[in-house]
């Protein structure tokens, strides 16, 4: 019995492994474009000899497994040549000239470069975001939309997308690292606010006084910053239990984003790097048609491969000179986008978040009790919301006159028969409004949800009434119904 | 399908890694490169007071002039935590452990029962907390002095390092009072 759960486990891992982030290799060139955009022109290219010119002297104190491979700082020269292999490494991998190379060079440069910057002690941990930078040069994504793409005589379709989870695997660790050393510190007492604490810690020691931190130095509503402490709490230890199920890990990233925005606001510390980060868990959602028309149309003329290559090299020639020439606080303004763009997801768009990624010519068929009055009204209400005409609909009793047949619908999808409330919870989210909010009960495990859907299904024609025959649909739906 | 088991097993140890730098990140000292995020852990406090932790730095002129330095524009561009935890390590490295707070000097008691002092000091303490040689702290603080001097564009004869305890009013934010933890002069 044990072995048989550990085996069903492992089947389950293994498929989550390869099938959770499925992509492909235009989806990747596209994000591999707006990350390499995101850190230089609005992030800003890491500038160690900067750093490095202001580190103490006499203080190389690197963090343990660093220290196994350095025992001392390099010389000011080392910094500022890597600089110019960090800025010329990411306008390769922007362009997917040598994209693995360049990306992996770019990635161990910054890597080992931070270890020396924390060797003060203190650790800013951006780790992931390069990490997550080395790890994608392995996935495929300089084939597509890249320099790369055009110089290869054969087209590369091949993406590792167990990369993807890795990546969504090391993000919910850190996240709950997090989460576990507030916890066990006590942060989830009731009688102090940890938040309230910190912001004041920051506010006054740290002098961290700008956009809205002002606002909250006289805000002494309790029941805001107990709210604070567990929100942190849940959402940073809850990172790691949805790793598991994309749609909830895609719906963490948004409250990630709208955390991290709250975080620049009340206490102007800045997750800028992590914004590119969580994109890349949309990409499976995004139809690259239009972008792949327009490329294939841009290279079959050398002339304009040649002028769109030099724009923008010239591009991020004058941002690397308004950089120096102009201070902006871009990394911010990427925060509050980020914010906004969140809040707006979540609360106007919502079904793009729980969506699945579009199959061509996938149809999904939703068997009902075509003489239950609450089927037949659950698929009116479903008609009304499939705003994408991805449901077509069927009577249980077309196929079958057995009743016990007829005690769940059935959602016929990639050739699979899902009944109950994974039926349910797969249609619902797929609609348009706030339904798709639903999904979130995905997280409570199936027994107990299959439970209150036999409950309900029990009891159906009870409290909702039954009709004599199956129902006709209407002139406009006909072709909806099979 | 031989490429897929193995990384299948790549993703089970992956997993036991991730726990097990976690595990030493929390008894020991964080690793580089880890995949730990910030944990900003307990600041003791009842609810109506707490206590923060501060530096006060003071240079004198040649010409006797005396001024304190703002640490935030002193250490960047890095940041005054990276900068306490340097003046910590140089000139206070026995405060930093009774600056630990209230969930931290918990646990250390458990684990200090269980692998006793010597291991305890051995094994935890001193990678956390490594001990600065006099010729270390020298280059510190010819630093500090120079960096002073490159910044106020004054000649630095002497500075004087303060650590203190700030206890202040946990609604209204206001000092309630200040004590000095140690000193430190140069």
């Amino acid at each position: 019995m044990i072995f048989r759960v550990i085996h069903s486990i492992h089947k389950r891992f293994e498929h989550w492994i390869f099938n959770a982030y499925s992509t492909n290799v235009h989806q990747l060139g596209l994000y591999r474009i707006l990350f390499a955009s995101a850190i230089i022109f609005l992030i800003g290219i890491p500038q160690y000899s900067v750093k490095i010119a202001a580190f103490p002297a006499g203080l190389f104190n690197p963090p343990p497994f660093f220290s196994f491979f350095f025992s001392d700082i390099p010389p000011l020269w080392y910094f500022q040549w890597t600089d110019i292999l960090i800025g010329i490494g990411f306008l390769f991998v922007l362009l997917g000239l040598f994209t693995r190379s360049a990306g992996v060079i770019t990635a161990l440069l910054i890597i080992v470069n931070n270890g020396f910057i924390f060797s003060t002690g203190k650790i800013d941990h951006s780790f992931l975001v390069w990490f997550t930078l080395l790890m994608l040069s392995f996935s495929g994504w300089g084939n597509a939309f890249s320099i790369d793409s055009i110089i290869q005589k054969k087209a590369q379709h091949r993406t590792k997308n167990w990369i993807i989870s890795l990546l969504s695997l090391s993000i919910g660790f850190g996240f709950f690292t997090a989460g576990m050393i507030k916890f066990l510190s006590g942060w989830l007492s009731l009688s102090d606010s940890m938040l309230r604490a910190f912001y004041l810690r920051n506010f006054y020691i740290q002098q961290k006084q700008d956009y809205l931190a002002p606002y909250f130095e006289n805000f002494t509503f309790q029941p805001f910053w107990e709210l604070g402490d567990w929100f942190t709490i849940v959402f940073e230890v809850g990172f790691l239990l949805v790793v598991f199920i994309p749609a909830l890990f895609r719906f963490y990233t948004l409250l990630a984003l709208f955390f991290h925005g709250f975080v620049l606001l009340m206490m102007n510390i800045g997750f800028d790097t992590f914004i590119p980060m969580y994109l890349l868990f949309w990409i499976p959602l995004i139809d690259t048609a239009r972008a792949q028309k327009a490329f294939e149309d841009w290279t079959k003329n050398k002339k304009k491969i040649i002028g769109i290559v030099t724009l923008l090299v010239g591009i991020y020639g004058v941002n690397w000179w308004l950089k120096d020439a102009v201070s902006l606080p871009l990394s911010d303004l990427l925060i509050f986008t980020g914010l906004l763009g969140s809040l707006f997801i979540l609360l106007v768009r919502p079904h793009l978040i729980f969506r699945e990624a579009s199959k061509p010519n996938e149809t999904k068929i939703i068997m009902f009790d075509g003489v239950c009055n609450l089927c037949n009204g659950f698929v009116q209400f479903v008609i009304q919301r499939d705003k994408h005409v991805a449901f077509k609909f069927k009577p249980l009793q077309d196929s079958t006159s057995d009743d016990t047949d007829l005690q769940s619908i059935i959602l016929v999808k990639d050739g699979e028969n899902l009944n109950k409330s994974k039926a349910f919870l797969e249609i619902v989210r797929n609609l348009h409004g706030f339904w798709p909010y639903l999904y979130l009960t995905i997280i409570i495990p199936r027994p107990i949800r299959d439970a209150v859907y036999v409950f309900v299904a029990n009891n159906r024609y009870k409290w909702f009434g039954k009709q004599d025959t199956c129902m006709i649909p209407t002139k406009e739906l006909k072709d909806r119904f099979l | 399908m031989a490429g897929d088991k193995k990384i299948t097993v790549f993703f089970y140890f992956f997993i036991i890694l991730l726990f097990a730098q976690f595990a030493y990140g929390l008894v020991v000292r964080e690793c580089y490169p880890g995949f730990m995020m910030p944990g900003f852990s307990r600041i003791d406090n009842n609810g109506k007071e707490y206590v923060t932790y501060d530096y006060i730095l003071w240079y004198e002129t040649e010409q006797a002039q005396r001024d304190t330095i703002n640490l935030v524009d002193f250490a960047s561009p890095l940041s005054k935590i990276a900068l306490g935890r340097a003046i910590d390590l140089a000139f206070f490295p026995t405060s930093i452990q009774e600056t630990y707070n209230g969930a931290q000097k918990k646990y250390y008691r458990i684990i200090k029962s269980l692998i006793g002092e010597q291991s305890y000091q051995r094994n935890i303490i001193s990678v956390r907390n490594p001990k600065m040689s006099q010729e270390q702290i020298d280059e510190f603080s010819a630093w500090v002095k120079t960096r002073i001097a490159q910044q106020q564009h004054v000649d630095v004869e002497r500075v004087h390092v303060e650590k203190i305890s700030i206890t202040r009013d946990f609604i209204s934010g206001d000092t309630l009072s200040t004590a000095l933890i140690s000193d430190y002069d140069f």
